[in-house]
């Protein structure tokens, strides 16, 4: 009985013991929410893009896949005095006539009781000499006004004569000294002097081999340094009368002083601010309209103007008239300027004859000057349409000369940049699918084969237009080139990531849209490429992100 | 919705972890004291001469290498899933086994030479094999290369309606047993054999060089007519066990049987969700440059790689095959040493034989045992028991394959089996 009933509690025990097990462990509250943590890494897709397709999604149609252009991000172009003869001041022909008459007055006749004609006698009377007989001297000074076309203050002969014809009408002798300050021998520095003698009346000509020459064209009469364009002839004639020279009341001594062929090799004066022509010239920019109606601008665009002068002269050149056109407008140049003459670079120029020429360089930036706006429009040409004026800072006077054999002003401009921006925006709205992203790593690896290396950069705004993320990204390697400088076809291939922790992606969360700036850049020691429509750039992107994915709709 | 579905999952597995049993080894040392057996050693002759069960009887048994806390862990005052901690205490190689078999009605009718019986049962089974790659899947995602090539599910339920027939020879030394079964398939999933899906991720590009072969999984009758499971299908199968005793010596029994036979042809709702053959397509994303859904050109650029297809051609599968061989040594009238064998096998199953040997005793109204269970999934020995009580007509019978776990935390138990069940009994010897 006791077995049976023993048996029977087991059996109980065991039948029951379902019941009986310790299951507690649910009387813990079950999280209802299911959750789940982990991470993922998928290929997210890929973009193949020509150059032409790239262009095309830009807003441009005229790269297409058969075309090929430069591309240089430094342009150059050289421009010159236009037309210098306003400064090579020529000396015309000319003829200094002066002359002197008699010192013998009809008074000093009258004294004696003679009239003109009058032969002089030894004696006017018994025993009595005749006063008339013994030497007089007069004096002729001309001052003669070249008119030229400028202020010059000196010029140096390389030709030309001055041949001085001295006619004399009288039967006297006499001894004519003729100066002219203004010409001193180019060896020895002497003034030219010249003595002549008539021993009755007859015509004597002088040449001057104006070669041998230097002008001081400064001379007024008295002295030097007072005026200009003045050539300055001192004539002294000493008369000796004798018995039995016959005196008329016409009697002159008189010269002509006939210049001709004159040439110099540097004239001194002052220029004022004559204008000075400068030639025309244009840089062609016919890339940047494949740029379509994205937004263009350049990084560190600097223009840079380099003058080389050997005139005697200071030129500003007015750089407004440098024109940035485009299909729909223009701009022009705006710099701050040299010595604050607004839009004006001021071309040194050399202070004394002989010397080196100058070289003179302004860079414009974009602190400077306008020059990124000039770009940033997209030209198809820049036009150099520039002006220039002599002196612009006036002095007055200003010290210039002018060489005949001067080379000139040569200019050149160098336009550079380091790399073009290409902007665009787009929408972009994740509608808040990244919301259970903890990190999202972005994987890009591209395969370029355009000869032009790129970053990106990515400036995720809000509604209100706020950047509220900034991403910059490595980009691609330029692919590279071949002795065309166009691609050698084979991709290089770059890989960079992107990682965006949970702060950034709930930053992106609020992104309405985003700015894509692509900055392109030249390969490395390329300097110009030859960019073909069919240049390729393949891009893939894989994913690596951590999620936490909570079932909490319920 | 949500809540009932995660309840029910856990009560699923609570109800398996309470079972606290194994591979029936502990019933089957029972013997032909109880008729139900037969469902695992066909020889039956029975100690009574009429058994009659209707719907006496349950059994279900699970078993993992894994623990529900494993899976549930405790998180202050809450537990939830938590794959992060499934992955750390993960083997290569893990299971998820569970049965049930629930016979709906026996008859059992002892002649002189043996015994005939009629029985209809419904049967079903989960055997989930699934690696570390899975886990590491499950907690971590796909951030690195994996290859699932060991993943196998197995989930099949049946009813079957069959006549046993015992009889012996040489001097009733040796009895033999075949039953024949009528099977119904109620439902079924499977991987297909061989499946493999692997993925290697480019550690630079993210490009999916997918690889994939037999990846099919079929399913039969997993959609349910008006919200009720038919148990009488068109999904036909036919089924034997086979078995035979031969007593060595006056004290030495010996056994084998062979249950299960058989193969099922699926025919209704059938669903066959296949991954297309591969070996080594690249994922690289979509083209991103399309005028047309992003969605769509990612569809179809996995379409593209990992091509999916659903069929609904019918399929026939084998059971899997349970075989027991065992030893009965007679100590004495009451007492008796049991010594078994069994093993599963299924191309599906990476099945792995238990053994036991335990102590019966039997006395005039009741029958008890103890054993000592090895092997099997789990290679851990446990200690079983069962039980038999007759009152009159009525037998009462209980057996488990790890007493530990019946009063075990349910959460620190790895598994178990249990049967109990009544019968009425007539005519005992």
């Amino acid at each position: 009985m006791e077995k049976i009933f023993f048996y029977h509690i087991l059996f109980v025990l065991a039948s029951t013991s379902i019941l009986s097990c310790d299951i507690s462990y649910f009387d813990q509250e079950i999280e209802e929410d299911i959750s789940w943590k982990g991470t993922a890494q998928l290929p997210v897709g890929y973009l193949d893009y020509t150059l032409s397709e790239l262009f095309e999604e830009l807003g441009s149609n005229n790269f297409d896949s058969t075309s090929s252009e430069a591309l240089k991000f430094s342009y150059s172009e050289s421009f010159s005095g236009d037309d210098d003869s306003a400064y090579n001041v020529k000396i015309a022909d000319k003829t200094i006539s002066a002359s002197i008459s008699t010192p013998i007055t009809v008074s000093n006749l009258a004294v004696i009781g003679e009239r003109f004609p009058y032969t002089i006698t030894p004696e006017i009377g018994s025993g009595i000499p005749n006063p008339l007989i013994g030497t007089r001297s007069r004096n002729n000074q001309t001052v003669y006004d070249l008119n030229l076309s400028q202020e010059i203050t000196r010029v140096s002969f390389t030709q030309g004569k001055l041949d001085i014809t001295f006619t004399s009408s009288f039967d006297t002798h006499i001894s004519l000294l003729l100066e002219i300050p203004s010409f001193t021998k180019k060896s020895g520095g002497a003034t030219y002097t010249k003595t002549v003698v008539f021993d009755g009346a007859g015509a004597q000509t002088v040449s001057i081999n104006l070669n041998d020459y230097h002008a001081d064209l400064t001379h007024n009469g008295n002295s030097f340094d007072m005026t200009h364009n003045r050539l300055v002839l001192n004539l002294n004639a000493d008369f000796t009368f004798a018995a039995g020279d016959t005196l008329k009341s016409n009697d002159t001594v008189s010269y002509d002083a006939v210049l001709t062929n004159v040439d110099t090799s540097v004239v001194y004066g002052d220029f004022k601010q004559e204008a000075f022509s400068i030639s025309d010239q244009v840089l062609s920019f016919d890339f940047f309209e494949n740029f379509g109606d994205s937004d263009l601008s350049f990084t560190n665009p600097v223009m840079t103007v380099t003058a080389t002068n050997d005139y005697g002269f200071p030129v500003g050149v007015d750089l407004s008239g440098v024109t940035s056109r485009n299909n729909s407008g223009s701009l022009n140049l705006s710099y701050t300027g040299d010595a604050g003459l607004s839009n004006t670079f001021i071309i040194d120029g050399v202070a004394d004859f002989g010397d080196a020429e100058k070289i003179t360089s302004v860079e414009l930036n974009k602190n400077n000057s306008n020059i990124a706006m000039l770009l940033e429009i997209k030209p198809s040409q820049i036009d150099f349409d520039a002006s220039g004026t002599a002196n612009p800072i006036n002095a007055n006077p200003n010290e210039n000369f002018y060489a005949t054999d001067n080379e000139g002003l040569e200019v050149q401009v160098n336009l550079t940049f380091d790399e073009v921006s290409l902007q665009k925006m787009a929408d972009f709205d994740t509608e808040d699918a990244l919301g259970d992203l903890t990190e999202l790593l972005l994987s890009v690896n591209i395969a370029n084969k355009i000869p032009m290396t790129g970053r990106l950069v990515l400036n995720f705004q809000n509604s209100a237009g706020q950047v509220v993320l900034t991403e910059t990204l490595t980009g691609f390697q330029a692919a590279n080139v071949n002795e065309d400088g166009a691609s050698d076809g084979t991709p290089v291939t770059s890989n960079f990531e992107v990682v965006w922790d949970a702060n950034d992606i709930a930053l992106i969360n609020k992104t309405k849209d985003v700015q894509i700036v692509l900055i392109l850049t030249l390969p490395e020691g390329e300097d110009e490429v030859l960019l073909k429509g069919s240049d390729a750039l393949h891009v893939s992107i894989g994913t690596k992100l951590s999620a936490e994915f909570t079932d909490d709709n319920e | 919705m949500k809540k009932n579905l995660y309840t029910s999952i856990v009560l699923i597995f609570a109800t398996f972890g309470t079972s606290h049993a194994q591979n029936d080894l502990s019933f089957y040392h029972m013997g032909d004291y109880v008729s139900q057996t037969q469902n695992l050693s066909p020889v039956h002759l029975p100690k009574n001469a009429f058994t009659f069960g209707v719907l006496t009887h349950a059994g279900a048994s699970a078993n993992s290498n894994l623990l529900l806390s494993d899976v549930f862990v405790t998180s202050g005052n809450t537990i939830k899933i938590d794959f992060d901690n499934l992955h750390a205490v993960a083997q290569n190689k893990n299971n998820i086994d569970a049965g049930f078999e629930i016979p709906l009605w026996m008859l059992s009718l002892k002649t002189k030479k043996g015994s005939i019986s009629l029985f209809a049962n419904v049967k079903g089974t989960v055997n989930w094999l699934f690696t570390d790659d899975l886990t590491a899947i499950a907690a971590n995602g796909f951030a690195e290369s994996f290859a699932l090539s060991n993943e196998k599910l197995l989930a099949t339920s049946y009813t079957e309606i069959g006549l046993g027939y015992t009889h012996k020879f040489l001097n009733d030394r040796l009895a033999v047993a075949l039953r024949l079964k009528s099977l119904k398939g109620l439902s079924h999933a499977q991987t297909q054999e061989n499946a493999s899906f692997s993925m290697d991720i480019d550690p630079i590009t993210s490009y999916w060089n997918v690889q994939a072969s037999n990846a099919t999984i079929h399913t039969s009758g997993l959609e349910m007519e008006d919200g009720e499971m038919k148990l009488f299908t068109d999904n036909n199968g036919f089924g034997i066990d086979l078995g035979a005793t031969y007593v060595a010596s006056k004290k030495l029994t010996l056994e084998f049987a062979v249950n299960d036979i058989g193969s099922i042809q699926w025919t209704e709702n059938v669903r066959n969700y296949q991954l297309d053959d591969s070996d080594g397509k690249i994922y690289l994303g979509t083209d991103l440059n399309t005028e047309g859904s992003i969605e769509e050109e990612i569809e179809d650029a996995l379409n593209e790689v990992i091509g999916t297809s659903e069929t609904t051609d019918s399929f026939t599968t084998k059971l899997a095959t349970r075989t027991f061989l065992s030893a009965r040594y007679e100590l004495s009238q009451k007492n008796t040493l049991v010594a078994a064998f069994f093993n599963n096998s299924h191309a599906l199953l990476d099945s792995k034989p238990s053994y036991s040997i335990g102590y019966q005793r039997t006395l005039q109204k009741t029958t008890y045992g103890i054993l000592a269970r090895a092997g099997g999934p789990n290679e851990k020995i446990s200690i079983g028991a069962n039980a038999i009580l007759r009152l009159g007509f009525l037998q009462f019978y209980a057996a488990t394959d790890n007493l530990a776990g019946l009063f075990g935390k349910v959460e620190e138990v790895q598994g178990g089996s249990f049967r109990f069940g009544i019968n009425i009994v007539y005519g005992y010897d």
